[in-house]
């Protein structure tokens, strides 16, 4: 069968090709189109989908979306009216924005992508979440966990995924209704912190590691959670379910205090009394969510009596968590789709029609590289045109070599080769690679390169052999989440000594662990690294500027080369070197 | 790792008609799946929201109604 899944209209919109239960191809719009987060409908990147397949609409057999609109209209005329009349203005706005455009997608879709109605299928928001997980797994009998902010109106869902004569099936075991959910409060919070919901919940994590968990008290009054995985928000101190701009009330700042007010300066470590009061806020928030995602994992445990965890949804990225269902949780093992938000339902879409409803066989999720490549041609001919100076290199090694020369010497440069990630993460193929050794390379990265506040950390890649001399894998000993960035790992003695500049301040890294079989090329480059250096890790951060989506073509990782501090470039096997462009 | 060439991704776009027809089912699942649900009860509201919607269109779109909707408000 060949399916393509989309999903779209809300954030991260994206869409996936499976063919005959091959992953063919998987991207964001975003990539394409420049806008991030783009929350269109992925025209741009089914056309890449389809070229890369050598597809056409036609030959597709089904086009699945990623979630039911009318089910998710219903929850919102629902809740609207329950709220009313606080909820008038943005009653009004939504009916706009449904009655106008979201109601009628089914013909949008058939239209923008000239497929028919009969090739359009969709799914649940949550069964794509979990079909984008079991389904890439190495599992058989999972229990699967998808928590986001909603979709339909569901906010958390728990499943069983198990074969059943041979043919993988999926079962609701427990769902959590809007507006009780992890994610928006999550998102709340993040707001009430000064940053923007869906993109600032990663600050927030890493924020709250330079605060203590003060407010866990406060946090109680904020959301009940139940034994049996429940979780009831308390209405008294939110508002994301009838406002349209603003999340929380004015409770949640008596009791919390003021909220921080976006773009003011964040300093860390701090003397200053409401710097500290935001980092602990975080702080609470972040042990809070753990707390509550360690009981539903006991539910999820109860449920299904599994020994496999899957985990999926937009709080599924939240690697300081996953760090802890690996260690507390009740499973032995665990798997993280890598694109775990929204764009992700887009692959489970697709998947859920081919492996679950056409029992095509289930892909193994080896490989992120799911996006465009460009041909080192290509390449080679866009460099002439502009009149860039570049070195081309015939040998890998001897490439390999040179870069990791010149990152021995504190040189920061980008790293351009074979298709682009599917998910949020860069994860060497569109990446910004540093020397991990010396704090001072971290800030300049920070500072003159990715223009964003010093507090965030920057992730290490290593060497899957040494990866013992420098992080604790615990109890992921089975490397699931490793080469994907999934989760933290603890730093050891010698990592906090020896690599100040990819240990965060509470002596934990976002790991990516580059095996014997993976990304070739960057490998060859981790051990160039460590033949000069002794070390087998690179700091490694995406290839974008601030507020920009990772980049996609060698024009825009040219352009972000020469707007940013960056000491050097390669695209695929050129080398370009900043002082002789 | 090469690009490959793109051939057969030419779009065929469906026509003014068949979207209206498709609009027309939608609208028809939205109704059974509010009856299905025994949210029936929200089916007149959208209906004058839908209406409303669809006079302001006209009355943006016509302008000469513009006197006749006059009369009738």
């Amino acid at each position: 069968m060949k399916i393509l899944g989309i999903s779209a209209f809300f954030h991260d919109a994206a869409a996936a090709i499976v063919v005959d239960g091959v992953i063919v191809a998987a991207a964001q719009e975003e990539r394409f189109s420049r806008i991030k987060q783009d929350a269109s409908l992925p025209v741009q990147a089914v056309r890449y989908c389809l070229d890369e397949a050598e597809l056409s609409m036609a030959e597709i057999d089904y086009v699945v979306f990623y979630e039911k609109p009318l089910r998710k209209f219903e929850r919102i005329l629902v809740s609207q009216l329950r709220a009313f009349p606080r909820g008038l203005r943005q009653f009004g706005r939504a009916m706009r924005t449904w009655l106008g455009s979201r109601l009628w997608l089914k013909s949008d879709i058939c239209k923008e992508l000239g497929c028919s109605s009969q090739q359009l299928l969709f799914s649940e928001h949550h069964l794509s979440h979990a079909a984008s997980a079991y389904l890439c797994s190495p599992f058989q009998d999972a229990a699967i966990v998808t928590i986001d902010g909603v979709g339909e109106s569901a906010t958390t869902s728990v499943f069983h995924g198990f074969a059943e004569e041979g043919c993988p099936k999926i079962d609701l075991k427990l769902e959590l209704p809007y507006p009780h959910s992890i994610g928006l409060l999550y998102s709340s919070l993040t707001a009430y912190l000064g940053f923007r919901v869906n993109e600032g919940e990663y600050k927030v994590m890493g924020l709250s590691s330079y605060g203590q968990p003060k407010y866990l008290e406060e946090f109680a009054s904020l959301a009940s959670v139940g034994d049996d995985g429940s979780l009831e928000i308390n209405p008294r101190y939110f508002s994301y379910h009838y406002h349209a701009t603003k999340s929380f009330t004015p409770a949640l700042e008596a009791l919390l205090g003021p909220s921080r007010i976006p773009g003011s300066p964040l300093e860390y470590p701090s003397g200053d009394i409401d710097m500290q009061r935001y980092a602990d806020v975080a702080a609470s928030l972040q042990t809070f969510t753990e707390e509550y995602l360690l009981v539903l994992m006991g539910e999820a445990k109860r449920q299904t009596q599994s020994n496999s965890l899957c985990l999926a949804g937009g709080v599924a990225l939240n690697s300081v968590a996953n760090r802890r269902i690996c260690e507390e949780g009740p499973f032995e093992h665990v798997f993280v789709q890598p694109a775990a938000g929204d764009a992700g339902g887009a692959l489970g879409a697709a998947l859920y029609a081919s492996c679950v409803l056409h029992n095509d066989p289930r892909p193994r999720l080896s490989s992120v590289a799911l996006g465009q490549s460009f041909a080192p041609a290509s390449i080679e001919k866009f460099l002439d045109d502009c009149g860039v100076k570049y070195t081309k290199y015939s040998d890998d090694e001897e490439l390999a070599d040179e870069v990791a020369q010149r990152m021995s010497v504190g040189q920061v440069g980008g790293w351009f080769q074979g298709r682009f990630e599917w998910g949020p993460r860069a994860l060497g193929n569109r990446s910004i690679l540093a020397d991990p050794r010396y704090a001072s390379t971290r800030d300049r990265v920070n500072r003159a390169i990715k223009f964003r506040e010093k507090f965030r950390p920057f992730a290490p890649m290593v060497l899957s052999e040494d990866t013992h001399l420098w992080f604790d894998l615990g109890r992921n000993r089975d490397r699931l989440l490793a080469p994907f960035m999934c989760s933290v790992m603890p730093a050891t003695a010698a990592a906090k000594e020896k690599l100040s500049a990819v240990v965060h301040v509470d002596g934990t890294a976002r790991v990516q662990v580059v095996g014997r079989s993976s990304n070739p090329r960057t490998r060859r480059l981790l051990q160039a690294f460590k033949k000069k250096t002794g070390v087998g890790v690179l700091l490694n951060t995406s290839m974008n500027l601030k507020d920009e989506p990772i980049c996609a073509s060698p024009a825009e990782a040219y352009g972000a080369f020469v707007r940013s501090d960056m000491d050097f470039l390669t695209l695929e096997n050129c080398l370009i070197v900043k002082d002789q462009i | 790792m090469t690009t490959k060439v793109p051939v057969r991704s030419v779009f065929t776009p469906a026509s003014w008609g068949q979207r209206m027809a498709e609009r027309g089912r939608t609208a028809g699942e939205l109704a059974g799946l509010l009856i299905r649900n025994g949210r029936w009860w929200l089916l007149p509201m959208l209906i004058i929201m839908s209406l409303t919607a669809v006079l302001l269109g006209v009355v943006h779109v016509i302008e000469y109604a513009a006197p006749f909707v006059y009369t009738v408000f």
